[in-house]
């Protein structure tokens, strides 16, 4: 794996992990961010986790090992990394009635534990959602500062999921860093003014990971002592085809969890599973540059899970 | 005796009426009077050995209010005319294992025969009414004049006895200035379904503007009590197989037996004690049917009428006291004090209700706020207009134990004479109950607002205050979110009012709750938009269709909504005629807004960007602080590869401060106008 800046890379604009437009599209940049390059080519970044059939990751690939299909077109790898470059992680916490008393408690701790479990160059953004959109901390290392912050979460209302996630796959744009958005939520959306299929369309043009967490109970059947969930709750788990289709069209996944789980090790493991991923780099050739572009990514080796998003937006 | 208002046209309470001589006065009134104070009119009866002392003056009486000598600038007599109310008990026996029943046609005619003799003994300009009471209250005419009344036709008879809830009705009823109202009621002597009490209706009584004249009809009731065991001796029916269940059953008397035959004599029991003095109360009497040389109504209203025609009418105008409150009366001949003097015993003047501009006197800073630990103390602190606090109450407390203890001291509230500060009370108390978490606190709540809905109802034709307090009730169901509740009341209200556009708006607000959002999640009772079924999904339409089409007022609000609800179901052409169809509403910005906002999502949805771009900017400038259009700009910006713009918009979604935002009312319906409505319903209690 080459050093990522000697490719003329360009990462432009709403499609982040795809988008790549033009030098003109570049408006601005954060400010710690490195220089502009000057793109001579167009290059797509893609997130790539790479797994045995027991979900451990296998890291020790390399570009050979990857097959890269663009609208069906196999494109050559121009570089591979793993592990290596800075994550930044948008935490959205449902705070909406459905939410609260010793549950958001939980979800402090949870987040707690995320935070403490970063690296001094990965950062750390929670909003919190009920019917408004609340930004508690901005991107940050400091894992104290996130605890503090979480101290004075507010809770109850209605819930704008969907408007939530909108604004945090817009805001979730820095090229040079990875983006992972987990969002805590029990799936429903009572206050969201953006229609399902809006942002399904925003998360495919967006550059951030999406994974869900999503909560269940159990309830104790009479008679066995058995263990189940409760008929309610069965629907519950099922995710909505919204989120499920999200999460899967930008490489993330549905966690459902049992509320009495350690939500400090959900979400480091969701962190954990993400950081040990490949990002894969190519320049598209023989694709017309322009509309939706589907990827296919494949591991010629037997015995692996391959886990990318499916496409990104050309412009 | 009625002491009323002499001039003017507006009762200031339901018992004595007051009134303004500055008032305008009506035309049909002579201009007799000038006082400059509230005037009263007091009926006042004179006897000596039974029979009427004619002849007296004003000199000859005495007149106190409150204890405070007043002088009397008037004495009339017979000169004002009588509005009659007759009310006959048609209710059936309940103990009765089986009876042969005659016709509706026998019984209507019996009924008529009955009233012609009494209707003839009233005069030119005189009016009547005639009531029935059965299971339900039965007006068989509304008020007119006498020469005019019509025929009794057919009349629903024996059913369950509304006998409390009959006279309550009736003591109701609004009286016109210088008109006497009377009322004959006949009773078999039993209730057993009505909401209200016998001591309700003897505190109604007391403050009503009306002479009670209540005739006990024992030997009917004395038949009734004696067919079951004769049937059960004679026929072997000794279980009563005509209803299976009686909700209650309030007797008035009980016989006692005479042994050695002869008619039974009868004892008032508690609740024919409390009619009794009720009925005194207002100058009127409770006859016993045995006691009379006709046992009749016609023979109680000549009883009564005679009375009454001979009594007098005293004016003064109050000096010396405090208006607002209880006035005790009191009415003497100083000169022979033999006499046997009969009138009200007094009248009661409401507080003045704080007006827009006015401030009701605080408390004084250094005096504690009165506790609130009972619900009489809930209740009188409502009546005192200590709104706040009780509100902080009913923010605080378990609402299912105060719904159990308002019910438990049903009639022992400060509003013995009207429902209307009961109702509100109810209103407000379930309000918090079907805000609660538990069900069976919503269901209380529920069931308090089913049964107020009926309690508000006049008799036969709505009023404002039922009006105002279904407005007050559909708003807060409304907030709710909660359709499977909201549609029966809405439903009901439509019932009572039913071209009331705001209530038709209500209908089709709730119906399009039941999908409300988007509707993506596929479980609990929400649908996704293409799953709502396409009959549902019409009458949403057409529901708010009528409103477009019944209200100019509401017209744009329903097409706004209707363009909304038409792009969830993805008619995304209709919806945008809708909104472009709405009529403008420069004064409503909220509704100015929402339409932009909604056609901005329309747009981007189209792939419109443009478009959604410059209608999202619109609502933003109509109304800068709300997210909803942010939300919509940074979406529109998004797609349309502004990314920079659209991540400043975000950041700026993620830290403004919380603001007001249309969008997050607008599920709520009319749930934003609530506080006005319920101010609007606190002002009427009085």
């Amino acid at each position: 794996m080459r050093p990522i800046p000697k490719l003329a890379i360009v990462v432009l604009a709403i499609a982040g992990v795809g988008g790549v437009l033009g030098a003109d599209g570049v408006r601005r940049q954060t400010p710690q961010a490195p220089p502009v390059f000057r793109a001579q080519t167009n290059a797509v970044s893609v997130d790539v986790s790479v797994r045995d059939t027991t979900r451990r990751p296998i890291a020790d690939l390399t570009a050979r090992d990857f097959v890269v299909e663009d609208n069906g077109v196999r494109q050559s790898i121009d570089e591979v990394s793993y592990a290596k470059r800075p994550i930044d992680v948008t935490v959205g916490l449902d705070v909406s009635g459905s939410v609260t008393g010793a549950a958001l408690e939980r979800l402090r701790q949870g987040v707690a534990e995320l935070a403490r479990g970063l690296r001094d160059v990965d950062r750390v953004k929670l909003v919190v959602f009920n019917t408004q959109v609340h930004r508690v901390i901005d991107f940050s290392s400091d894992a104290q500062a996130v605890n503090r912050a979480l101290r004075n979460v507010p809770a109850g209302g209605g819930t704008a999921l969907f408007d939530t996630i909108g604004a945090a796959l817009v805001a979730a744009n820095d090229p040079e860093r990875r983006q992972l958005i987990v969002f805590f939520t029990d799936g429903g959306d009572s206050g969201s003014v953006t229609s399902p299929q809006v942002m399904q369309t925003m998360a495919v043009r967006a550059r951030a990971t999406v994974t869900f967490v999503m909560t269940y109970q159990t309830v104790a059947l009479p008679n066995t002592g058995a263990s189940m969930p409760a008929t309610r709750n069965v629907l519950l788990l099922s995710p909505s085809r919204v989120l499920a289709a999200v999460a899967r069209d930008t490489g993330g996944e549905v966690v459902p969890i049992d509320f009495n789980s350690n939500l400090g090790l959900v979400f480091r493991k969701i962190l954990d599973d993400f950081r040990s991923s490949y990002v894969l780099f190519f320049s598209p050739s023989g694709v017309d540059r322009s509309g939706f572009h589907t990827i296919t990514v494949d591991v010629a080796r037997p015995g692996t899970v391959v886990t990318a998003r499916r496409g990104y937006f050309g412009g | 005796m009625t002491p009323r208002r002499a001039l003017g046209a507006v009762c200031l309470t339901v018992g004595a009426v007051l009134a303004q001589a500055e008032t305008p006065q009506p035309q049909q009134v002579p201009p007799t009077f000038t006082a400059n104070t509230d005037v009263v009119l007091v009926d006042v009866s004179v006897r000596r050995n039974g029979a009427q002392v004619p002849g007296l003056t004003a000199a000859d009486f005495e007149l106190r209010d409150n204890g405070v000598k007043q002088d009397i600038e008037t004495v009339e007599s017979t000169a004002v005319p009588i509005d009659l109310s007759i009310v006959v008990d048609v209710s059936g026996n309940p103990d009765r294992p089986w009876e042969n029943l005659p016709s509706t046609a026998k019984v209507a005619a019996d009924l008529d025969a009955e009233v012609r003799k009494l209707v003839a003994l009233l005069r030119p300009g005189d009016r009547v009414r005639l009531f029935a009471q059965d299971t339900y209250v039965q007006q068989i005419w509304p008020l007119q004049p006498a020469s005019s009344a019509p025929r009794v036709e057919r009349v629903v008879f024996d059913g369950q006895s509304s006998l409390f809830d009959t006279l309550t009705t009736v003591l109701l009823q609004p009286i016109e200035p210088r008109r006497r109202h009377v009322i004959v009621a006949a009773t078999k002597g039993l209730d057993t379904i009505s909401a209200v009490t016998a001591a309700d209706v003897a505190a109604i009584a007391r403050h009503a503007d009306a002479q009670l004249h209540l005739v006990m009809l024992e030997m009917d009731a004395d038949k009734d009590a004696t067919i079951r065991p004769f049937q059960c001796a004679n026929m072997d029916l000794c279980r009563p197989t005509y209803r299976f269940w009686t909700p209650a059953r309030h007797r008035l008397f009980v016989p006692e037996p005479i042994t050695g035959g002869g008619a039974p004599l009868h004892t008032l029991l508690a609740d024919g004690a409390s009619l009794k003095l009720g009925a005194e109360a207002t100058g009127g009497a409770l006859y016993q049917g045995a006691m009379l040389a006709e046992p009749s109504l016609f023979g109680v209203f000549r009883h009564a009428f005679d009375n009454f025609r001979q009594s007098y009418v005293l004016r003064y105008s109050p000096k010396g006291i405090a208006r607002p409150g209880w006035h005790q009366i009191t009415v003497t001949v100083p000169k022979n004090k033999s006499l046997k003097i009969q009138s009200r015993t007094g009248y009661n003047v409401d507080a003045p209700t704080p007006t827009a501009g006015t401030t009701r006197p605080s408390r004084a800073a250094d005096a504690p706020a009165p506790k609130l630990e009972t619900m009489a103390d809930l209740m009188e602190a409502y009546n005192r207009g200590d709104y706040r606090p009780v509100e902080a109450v009913f923010d605080v407390a378990d609402a299912g134990k105060l719904i159990k203890g308002f019910e438990f001291t049903s009639g022992m509230n400060p509003w013995p004479g009207t429902m209307r500060g009961e109702a509100a009370f109810a209103l407000e108390l379930a309000g918090a109950a079907i805000f609660s978490r538990p069900q069976p606190i919503q269901d209380a709540g529920r069931g308090l607002l089913q049964r107020f809905s009926r309690l508000i109802q006049p008799t036969f034709e709505t009023d404002d205050y039922e009006h105002v307090w279904l407005t007050t009730l559909l708003a807060l169901l409304q907030g709710r979110l909660s359709p499977s509740l909201a549609e029966p009341f809405v439903e009901r209200a439509l019932v009572r009012f039913p071209n009331e556009p705001r209530f038709l708006l209500a209908r089709a607000i709730v119906t399009d709750q039941f999908w409300r959002g988007f509707g993506t999640m596929s479980f609990g009772d929400r649908m996704t938009a293409t799953e709502i079924p396409i009959k549902r999904a019409d009458l949403v339409i057409s529901r708010y269709q009528a409103v477009a089409a019944a209200s100019p007022e509401l017209a744009s609000e329903a097409l706004i909504r209707l363009g909304w609800f038409l792009y969830r179901v993805g008619r995304v052409d209709e919806s945008l005629k809708a909104f472009d169809a709405a009529p403008p509403v420069p004064a409503d910005t909220g509704m100015e807004y929402l339409r932009h906002l909604f056609k901005s999502h329309v747009f981007t949805s189209q792939d419109k960007l443009d478009d959604a771009v410059t209608e999202a900017r619109t609502a933003h400038t109509l109304i800068p602080d709300a997210q909803s259009a942010r939300i919509a700009l940074m979406n529109a910006l998004a797609l349309r590869g502004d990314a920079t713009d659209a991540e400043a918009v975000a950041a700026n979604i993620e830290t403004a401060p919380r603001a007001a935002d249309p969008w997050w009312a607008y599920w709520l319906g009319d749930f934003r106008w609530y506080g006005d409505a319920r101010s609007a319903l606190r002002g009427m209690i009085k």
